[in-house]
């Protein structure tokens, strides 16, 4: 099998030439980046939280994600997911080197994208933080009460 | 008509067109003539551009129909980022500077609510500037062909607004895709909202000269 090296070295310099060319809009750029993979599988789920964690199930049973957790604000929309061992934190860390900030969070797009197609709700990602020595991400959402 | 080369009474109509154009957000209920758009369009269609690419196309939106789908659509984009922004504190940030707080609130209410790109779904006209995706430069040369347009518009008494909210998350741009029709190979780069002023807006602050200019490398100040 291929050196993952090889597609963290790719990954990365994908997404440094969309920050490149759009800046700050790319964070809405990459939105669609994962769902394909996830629109091969079937995921169910009638509430925002089954979806979660029906997505979260998948992220790690398919090696993507050591661990996801979430809680929500008092606002009831404002959610706060940390992510743990994910297989792009390496990609991240070569971005970061390079002075581009974290905007492509490919497992909660596909959360956000299960929620938006399963459910409905509007969603939107507020910001993404890596933690390098933690290995972990924490990466802020708002999922809207209507569409 | 501005053609003279070196005529210092044109440039200087040239700088009052550009400093006197605002973004207009509200519109007289009076269509605008093909005429007046054919020579917007004919403005952007003389902007420059990469490698004679011409990568600009312009559909004309006058159908009330499809003026309220972008117009939904460009809401609900704004609203969604703007919220998001709210919740993050970066719109705090952006407001730093006003301190009634009363007067905040309401512009962040106004904001999160995306109801700053509904009047898209209000102007007369949409001209939507599109691209064509197998050229070297498309960004640029559709920036530059839009702003040719705005001049013109501007230039005859029309107001414009570039509205990016219904194309800024890839989400919502492929949803302005399917329903203007737009074919694999093109996109939609900047819808832009065409009508009679019903507004005066005062000009928006600008950086001094001497904050954004560089001699020879990037940072060096003239000396002095």
């Amino acid at each position: 099998m291929i050196d993952s090296t090889y597609f963290q070295d790719t990954f990365s310099a994908l997404v440094k030439s969309l920050y490149y060319e759009r800046g700050r809009g790319a964070y809405f750029r990459a939105a669609m980046v994962g769902r394909d993979y996830i629109d091969r599988t079937e995921i169910r789920g009638d509430t925002s939280e089954e979806v979660i964690e029906n997505c979260v199930k998948f992220l790690v049973e398919n090696d993507i994600t050591e661990k996801v957790v979430y809680k929500k604000d008092k606002s009831d929309t404002f959610f706060t997911f940390e992510i743990k061992g994910c297989v792009h934190l390496p990609i991240e860390e070569r971005l970061k080197e390079q002075g581009v900030p974290a905007f492509v969070c490919p497992p909660i797009n596909i959360i956000l994208h299960k929620i938006r197609q399963l459910i409905g709700l509007a969603v939107e990602i507020a910001d993404i933080t890596v933690n390098q020595e933690e290995g972990t991400c924490i990466v802020r959402v708002v999922i809207f009460k209507q569409q | 008509m501005i053609v003279n080369r070196g005529n210092r009474g044109a440039m200087e109509d040239i700088l009052t067109i550009m400093k006197t154009r605002r973004s207009i957000r509200r519109f007289k209920n009076q269509d605008v003539p093909d005429e007046l758009l054919e020579k917007i369009m004919e403005a952007g269609r003389w902007a420059p551009r990469g490698d004679n690419g011409q990568a600009w196309r312009f559909i004309v939106v006058r159908d009330p129909e499809t003026k309220s789908a972008l117009g939904r659509i460009a809401t609900e984009g704004s609203g969604r980022r703007f919220t998001a922004e709210y919740f993050t504190g970066r719109l705090e940030e952006r407001f730093e500077g006003l301190k009634d707080e009363g007067k905040k609130a309401k512009a962040f209410q106004k904001l999160r609510s995306g109801v700053v790109s509904a009047f898209l779904a209000d102007a007369p006209v949409i001209i939507v500037v599109c691209a064509y995706l197998d050229v070297w430069d498309v960004p640029y040369d559709v920036a530059m062909a839009t702003q040719n347009m705005q001049l013109m518009a501007h230039s005859l008494g029309l107001g414009t607004c570039v509205v990016v909210a219904p194309v800024c998350d890839i989400v919502d741009d492929h949803k302005t895709m399917e329903l203007l029709k737009v074919p694999h190979g093109y996109k939609v780069a900047l819808p832009l909202a065409v009508g009679y002023p019903d507004e005066s807006p005062r000009p928006r602050p600008r950086w001094a000269l001497e904050d954004i200019v560089f001699y020879e490398e990037f940072g060096k100040r003239r000396q002095t």
